[in-house]
């Protein structure tokens, strides 16, 4: 394998991943190129970027999820390495193909694993071969309703139903019995079409309560396997991760060992490359099933730099340089140690007091926590525009610390010091989730949002004093708007340490629901 | 300086009292402000956008709404007496499933939403019949807009 150093890279994504990699190519030195869609003219990601190269219009399908913009983009820039971060093209063998094609480095897998191991069907079935336990289910390629039916009514009830191409939740539904099958493969298939253009479905047996419990691995082009442990993803919203952590609360050694082994060795079997996730169902007895193959970097990948002190992405790019994980970076499965633990917290542009409705609109504040093992990824400054058109994902909290109960408690001040201010989240939401005894115990099931969460509305009244913060801000925003009639006697002096540009213009001192007092 | 006869505003549609507190308000670090009285020291970021008034303060985030604009955000959800079905988010409209003159059964699903890549279904809020669809396939519609209109079924 000869080495190929390359210079400059193009981020082929937006949003916080897109920063994150832009960032980890620009500590290396590297020339960075982002590419943005007419929704991202000026958004975060693109001034994280050395050069920026604009794809098309808004929505993905005519933007990010063109191959040949893309690679037209690079050919302009001179960029001379492509990575696609998570979601958009990142799992579809065509990118590595078309970058292949045009001379280019591609940071990720070869399309061939991909096309062996992104496929969940496919990756079933070669699991099914090395003797990795599978979830009994059908994913065959005849896609008829009355294949589908039938097969669902031999799985039995409850059933999963999940994208073909899937990732991420998106398209995945619980079917609770044959009454709902038809809408809900209907359903399905309208969003994997939408989201991967692929409306092939997988069907498979809810096991519950199940854990979810997923192996990061990391492969050369040398031969070289590792696995960089587990990180357990059980709490989630209808299929969509919300808080992931390492380790898991629930693995012993001996089942972690039987885990990484048994993803080692799929992840050697077809020859991967890079960074690559093995997501498992973990049953209550103990028992795991194989449920398939992230072939890409995963949005939760902080929770493994945290306790391996190991940068994924740097890693990434070195590797695709031709640079061999023991002989070039040092990296055996001796050498990799995990310390402590750590917690992300996914925040999402979703009305969580609303039906978690996805939620559109500008940023008018983003004050980030900070502080000793705090790290915040995000894709959004003051004064970004949430558009309608991507993943509701902008940002992710994530924190370490010596021990679980101790890293619970970092996170929960990081997301109490989080201000984001213009449009609803899910931010009171991971609270309440950071909080509940249920958590606090480990016990995270995959239903431990509908168990404990489901009816989950904000508590408590707010007290006087958060009251009169929000009649101020009603009350400067009106004063704002009719500056020009105020009468200056109506008020009281300016605070000498007033901001100049703030548009506060108010009295030191009030009662409110009273009288002017005198000034 | 007095907040009274300003726009009441709503917590999770309740009505606010004014407190009957005296803090004194300064301006803080990073555009904070601060209230203080001999009890505490409170520090808040706020911000408006449109009728929905944005706080953080001790710890969280609260969101405010001024009274009059309740209806069009909160009615957007709940069954609206006039028989008007209005988006419960900002998205595309991908399919519509009734025309004019329809008669629906409450909980027959209307039109199919779209937003970030995830689907909702807007469903009739009671039986009826359908008088008017305000929209068609590819619409891009805000938070409220009125979807459908329709006569509800005496009951």
């Amino acid at each position: 394998m000869k080495r190929q150093p390359f210079r400059s890279v193009l981020v082929a994504n937006r949003g916080e991943i897109a920063v994150r990699l832009l960032t980890a190519a620009r500590e290396m030195g590297l020339r960075t190129v982002a590419v943005y869609s007419d929704a991202d003219v000026g958004a975060l990601h693109v001034c994280a970027a050395d050069r920026a190269e604009r794809l098309g219009p808004a929505p993905a399908r005519e933007s990010y999820l063109r191959i040949d913009a893309v690679i037209d983009a690079a050919r302009r820039s001179g960029a001379e390495a492509i990575h696609p971060g998570y979601g958009f093209l990142s799992e579809n063998a065509a990118l590595p193909e078309a970058c292949e094609e045009a001379g280019l480095v591609f940071i990720g897998p070869p399309a061939s694993a991909m096309r062996a191991l992104g496929d969940k069907a496919a990756a079933r079935q070669l699991a099914q071969r090395m003797g990795v336990p599978t979830v009994p289910g059908y994913d065959g390629e005849d896609q008829s309703d009355a294949t589908l039916a039938r097969e669902a009514a031999a799985i039995g009830w409850p059933l999963l139903v999940k994208p073909s191409a899937g990732g991420g939740g998106k398209g995945m539904r619980v079917v609770p019995s044959d009454d709902t099958l038809q809408e809900a493969l209907a359903a399905a298939r309208r969003e994997a079409l939408a989201a991967f253009g692929d409306e092939r479905l997988v069907l498979e047996r809810f096991v519950h309560p199940a854990r979810h419990v997923e192996i990061q691995v990391f492969a050369d082009a040398h031969g070289d396997v590792v696995h960089l442990f587990e990180r357990e993803c059980s709490v989630q919203r209808r299929h969509q991760k919300i808080v992931e952590e390492s380790p898991s609360p629930a693995l012993d050694a001996k089942t972690r060992d039987a885990m990484g082994r048994a993803a080692v060795a799929l992840t050697r079997a077809v020859g991967y490359r890079s960074a690559g996730t093995l997501e498992f169902l973990l049953a209550p007895d103990g028992s795991f099933y194989f449920l398939e193959m992230n072939t890409r970097l995963q949005v939760e990948h902080p929770v493994t730099e945290a306790i391996t002190g190991i940068d994924l992405a740097r890693l990434q790019l070195r590797e695709a340089m031709g640079e061999a994980l023991g002989r070039d970076l040092g990296l055996t499965p001796e050498s990799i140690r995990a310390r402590g633990h750590a917690i992300e917290c996914r925040i999402y542009a979703e009305d969580a007091e609303n039906g978690f409705l996805p939620a559109a609109g500008a940023v008018l504040r983003w004050r980030p926590p900070s502080g000793p093992n705090v790290r915040v990824d995000s894709g959004i400054t003051t004064g970004s525009e949430v558009s309608v058109h991507y993943d509701p994902i902008l940002a992710k909290v994530i924190v370490w610390d010596e021990d679980r109960d101790n890293a619970i408690a970092r996170a929960q001040r990081a997301l109490a010091d989080t201000v984001l201010l213009g449009l609803p989240s899910n931010i009171g939401f991971l609270q309440a989730v950071l909080a509940h005894p249920a958590f606090r115990a480990g016990e995270t099931t995959i239903d431990f949002v509908q168990k404990h969460l489901a009816q989950w509305r904000p508590q408590g009244e707010p007290p006087a004093a958060v009251m009169a913060l929000a009649l101020l801000a009603a009350q400067a925003a009106e004063s704002a708007m009719g500056a020009g009639n105020r009468r200056p006697s109506s008020h009281g002096p300016r605070s000498d340490d007033a901001d100049a540009f703030s548009p506060w213009d108010i009295a030191r001192s009030f009662r409110l629901g009273e009288g002017e007092p005198a000034s | 300086m007095s907040l009274d006869g300003r726009p009441p505003l709503l917590w999770r549609g309740t009505l606010i009292a004014a407190p009957q507190e005296q803090f004194t308000v300064s301006s803080g670090a990073d555009g904070a402000l601060v209230l203080s009285n001999e009890d505490a020291t409170v520090v808040g970021y706020t911000a408006r956008a449109g009728d929905v008034v944005w706080v953080h303060a001790l710890g969280r985030i609260w969101r405010f709404e001024r009274a009059a604009a309740q209806s069009r955000t909160r009615g957007a959800l709940d069954a609206d007496p006039s028989g008007e079905m209005r988006a419960p988010m900002t998205g595309t409209v991908r399919r519509v499933d009734v025309a004019t003159g329809v008669v629906v059964v409450k909980g027959q699903p209307l039109l199919l939403l779209e937003a970030m890549k995830m689907e909702h279904v807007v469903r009739a809020s009671t039986g009826g019949t359908i008088e008017a669809v305000t929209v068609k396939v590819g619409d891009t519609v805000d938070l409220g807009a009125i979807l459908v209109r329709m006569a509800p079924e005496a009951s």
